[in-house]
């Protein structure tokens, strides 16, 4: 970590600030107000990038020319319609709200919103009742069945399962402040799946630059961070080697080798592991907010 | 037996029979009480990384880096920074990815990524391989525990109640399923060791001898050294002794005087040091305190490289072990296998302060160890010859003998469950794949590594380790991270990158096993062979995948797609199909 508080200089190198684009209010980034303007800034490069390479690919032919922005306030916007605040996600014209805190994205619950499968033509009722206390919880049910283990192959292969989420499936009586959302009739008309989320799936050519573009950078932030450690860790013996005197230096009444060795070797990995996993989980966070917006 | 053997006893006995008592309440409350995936993907990251380490942190860690410590001072300390950054390799390259996927082995993987029945089968005989490899430590250590804790019982004794002990688990427990046993168990693990290591830290103070002196280490009372095997021991200063048995060829009994120099003593030979004598260390170790102090002094040429290929070995290993990867799926998704590992990575770097500690105590207080290359009894005898042998460090070693057995309980349960399961579900050997078929397949991957560790020569725990990490390292290892990370990757590819890095690391590492030990670069590659093997695997895979080009599955940026794709997208499978 740098010492005004930037984690992933890892990320920030890769990509630079393009200066052509609006800055944008950090509220609409992750509901999260953040301290530090680098912090979001530098998640937010990525995505750019790609829309920028996605419309460079569309001006000459090689990708289809897909509407990147269909509602989106983009880079190519009248000016006046980022007056009322709002960044590229926002809608046009609409006044700036501050985040709501117990807001669930349709998608991150397995309801059939927009983006997935079509409802079935019949009658539908459906009632869903969720609580959420804490609103960095993740919903319950946001990660979906991953599909090809049979079930005998799975985690515990000597026991049946029990009946899945026996509490869910009881209704709840109503409390205050909790969130509802009651489908009583038939859906008219048909869904319009998020075209990027559709993109993604059937891996178009602009879904397989926006996957290939996440592995890319995940792979290059994991051979960052490894690289630092191996450096790190492995200049170690070469230097107690060329410099004997570094094995003979006390620090703390300890010998350098075994306070380094032995004790700051461990939260030098921790930092490291966290950091990580901190940086992996936003850019896993941009490339979802990128594809269904 | 003597009261201080009765109580490590009935400690041992406690902690065997509580796992069991546990493990089967515990099967059958998760039965009863709520779906096991359900249970399972609530585990938090904190509670699953307990489990993670618990399984984790096996004899070697528990006894055999103390011991290396008290060997090779600085240099050992490898070991268990390895051991530790092996789990950010893991988290780096594999953890999320590969919950991703819904693989927990690594056959599973190879299927999900090529589809290759062929590959699936060749992982199947690596895990095993890797596995025995694993339990061989794993039963020494039990045997090694009770016959320091009761002198008048054979190893071996100790190794197959180790052994029955642990099938028996399996079979009828399937200790593995139940979380909270093994986090229960890391917790016993670091209260074993820290408390007397803290006690030994208020006792000792800054009351004990400096370590830094140009002179061996001194016996702290009359020691009696019983050799085992031949060795060759160096002295420094004249040192006079009582002895029985074949010193320098001669056959001896009573006063010896040695005099600065080698001297040979064949195994069987009893020598007995009064207190203040400097001790005899044996060849190719660092012998004055003040070098053991220091990194990188010993005889040997070869440390640079021997530390450099442990170091690749232990990094790259971990994520290859058949009983860590299983556990990473109780996680609800890939980003809580994010957190859990980081997790691990803070409860391994607590306990590996402990170990590190109580090593270094050591040299101190049990250097007869050092002549008779028992070292990895060092924590089990330390609290009594430091305290004494009064009631409280009678019951303190009591509880590091019970720490010592629920370390290579937990990790051979874990193995057992992890071989035990490949070789179940493998068609070939068992077309029905039931349970019954799966305790069968407990007992043979019991048994097998108990015959193995009755015949196999002893190297330290550690050691032996660090080479079933080597042999993970150059095998799954490539074979992960270019199944993850790279499209290009074919079954062809795979299958040979497995068969070079596997062979040529297999066979080092068995001749080391069966005592093989020509020296020099030889003796050393074979020991410490995963600076060549590895980057041998992973050119093997690179370039026989890019030559066979035309294998490659069609669907590959889908498999890749969904092993990075977050899980709230929804972009697996079976949705995708729906759509289309």
């Amino acid at each position: 970590m740098t010492n005004d508080g930037r984690v992933p200089s890892v990320v920030s190198d890769q990509y630079p600030e393009p200066a052509d684009l609006p800055a944008r209010p950090s509220h609409l980034h992750r509901g999260k107000q953040s301290a530090d303007p680098d912090v979001d800034t530098l998640a937010d490069d990525s995505p750019m990038r790609l829309r920028r390479e996605l419309r460079r690919q569309a001006a000459n032919g090689s990708v289809p020319a897909v509407d990147t922005n269909t509602d989106t306030a983009g880079p190519d916007t009248a000016p006046g319609a980022r007056v009322g605040g709002g960044g590229r996600h926002s809608r046009r014209g609409a006044q700036p709200r501050p985040p709501r805190l117990d807001y669930v994205p349709r998608h991150a619950i397995s309801t059939p919103g927009p983006g997935s499968v079509p409802v079935s033509p019949t009658d539908v009722t459906e009632v869903f009742s969720r609580v959420r206390q804490d609103p960095t919880e993740r919903p319950m049910s946001a990660r979906p069945e991953s599909e090809p283990i049979p079930r005998s192959a799975r985690v515990e292969p000597l026991f049946a399962p029990p009946p899945p989420f026996p509490e869910l499936e009881a209704p709840e009586p109503v409390v205050p402040g909790k969130r509802e959302r009651v489908v009583l009739s038939q859906r008219k008309g048909q869904t319009r799946p998020v075209r990027t989320v559709v993109d993604v799936q059937e891996l178009t050519q602009v879904g397989e630059v926006l996957s290939s573009s996440l592995i890319r950078s995940q792979l290059a932030l994991a051979l960052r961070i490894g690289g630092i450690a191996l450096i790190t860790l492995g200049a170690l013996p070469a230097m107690f080697v060329i410099f004997p005197v570094l094995g003979r230096f006390e620090l703390f009444g300890l010998r350098l080798p075994w306070l380094l060795l032995g004790v700051l070797a461990y939260p030098f990995l921790l930092a490291l592991g966290w950091m990580y996993a901190r940086s992996a989980e936003r850019l896993e966070q941009v490339f979802a907010d990128h594809i269904q917006n | 037996m003597t009261p201080a053997a009765v109580v490590a006893l009935s400690c041992i006995a406690i902690v065997a029979v509580a796992s069991t008592v546990i493990g089967s309440f515990g099967v059958r409350f998760a039965r009863n009480t709520s779906d096991f995936l359900v249970a399972s993907r609530t585990v938090g990251p904190t509670a699953n990384a307990g489990a993670i380490s618990g399984e984790y942190l096996s004899a070697a860690s528990f006894l055999g880096v103390a011991g290396l410590i008290l060997k090779y001072g600085p240099d050992a300390l490898w070991y268990p920074v390895g051991f530790t950054a092996g789990y950010l390799a893991l988290l780096l390259f594999v953890s999320a990815p590969l919950r991703r996927s819904g693989a927990y082995t690594v056959p599973d993987f190879a299927e999900f990524r090529l589809r290759s029945p062929g590959v699936q089968r060749l992982c199947t005989v690596f895990v095993i391989i890797i596995g025995w490899m694993y339990l061989l430590p794993q039963l020494q250590g039990a045997g090694l525990t009770v016959a320091t804790v009761v002198p008048s019982l054979p190893a071996w004794s100790g190794m197959v109640a180790a052994g029955v002990v642990v099938i028996a688990t399996v079979v009828f427990g399937g200790m593995r399923s139940i979380t909270f046993v093994q986090a229960f168990q890391f917790w016993l693990k670091f209260t074993a060791l820290a408390l007397p290591a803290v006690v030994l830290l208020i006792y000792v103070g800054g009351d004990h001898q400096p370590f830094n002196r140009p002179a061996p280490p001194q016996f702290p009372t009359d020691s009696s050294v019983a050799i085992k095997t031949d060795v060759v021991l160096r002295v420094t200063q004249p040192v006079t002794f009582e002895a029985n048995g074949v010193l320098d060829g001669v056959q001896t009994d009573g006063l010896v005087s040695w005099v600065p120099g080698r001297h040979t003593v064949l195994s069987g030979a009893q020598l007995n040091f009064t207190a203040g004598t400097s001790v005899p260390i044996p060849d190719g170790l660092p012998i004055r305190d003040s070098s053991w102090l220091t990194p990188l002094s010993g005889d040997s040429n070869y440390q640079l490289f021997g530390i450099y290929s442990l170091i690749v070995a232990t990094f790259l290993g971990t994520m290859g072990l058949p009983h860590v990867l299983v556990r990473f799926y109780t996680n609800p998704d890939g980003r809580a296998t994010r957190r859990t590992t980081v997790v691990v990575l803070a409860f391994l770097g607590a306990f590996y302060l402990l170990p590190t500690l109580l090593g270094a105590l050591s040299r101190l207080y049990v250097p007869q160890l050092l002549v008779s290359n028992n070292t990895d009894a060092a924590v089990l005898l330390l609290p009594t010859a430091a305290l004494g042998g009064g009631t409280f460090p009678t019951l303190l070693a009591g509880l590091v003998a019970a720490g010592a057995w629920a370390a290579f309980l937990s990790t051979s349960s874990g193995l057992v469950v992890g071989v035990a399961g490949v070789l179940a579900t493998s068609p070939s050997l068992f077309p029905r794949g039931g349970v019954r078929d799966f305790r069968v397949a407990a007992v043979i991957a019991g048994l097998v590594p108990l015959g193995l560790a009755l015949v196999a020569a002893r190297l330290d725990f550690s050691q032996t380790v660090s080479l079933a990490f080597a042999v993970a390292a150059s095998t799954f290892c490539p074979l992960l991270v270019l199944g993850i990370w790279w499209s290009g990757l074919t079954d062809r590819g795979a299958v040979a990158g497995l068969l070079v890095g596997g062979i040529s690391s297999g066979g080092a590492v068995s001749l080391s096993l069966f005592g093989l030990d020509p020296g020099g670069w030889i003796g050393l590659l074979l020991n410490r062979p995963a600076l060549i093997t590895v980057p041998l695997a992973f050119l093997t895979m690179t370039v026989v995948s890019k030559l066979t080009r035309k294998r490659l599955l069609p669907d590959v940026p889908r498999l890749l797609l969904r092993l990075h794709a977050p899980e709230r997208l929804g972009l697996s499978q079976d949705r995708t199909h729906r759509l289309n």
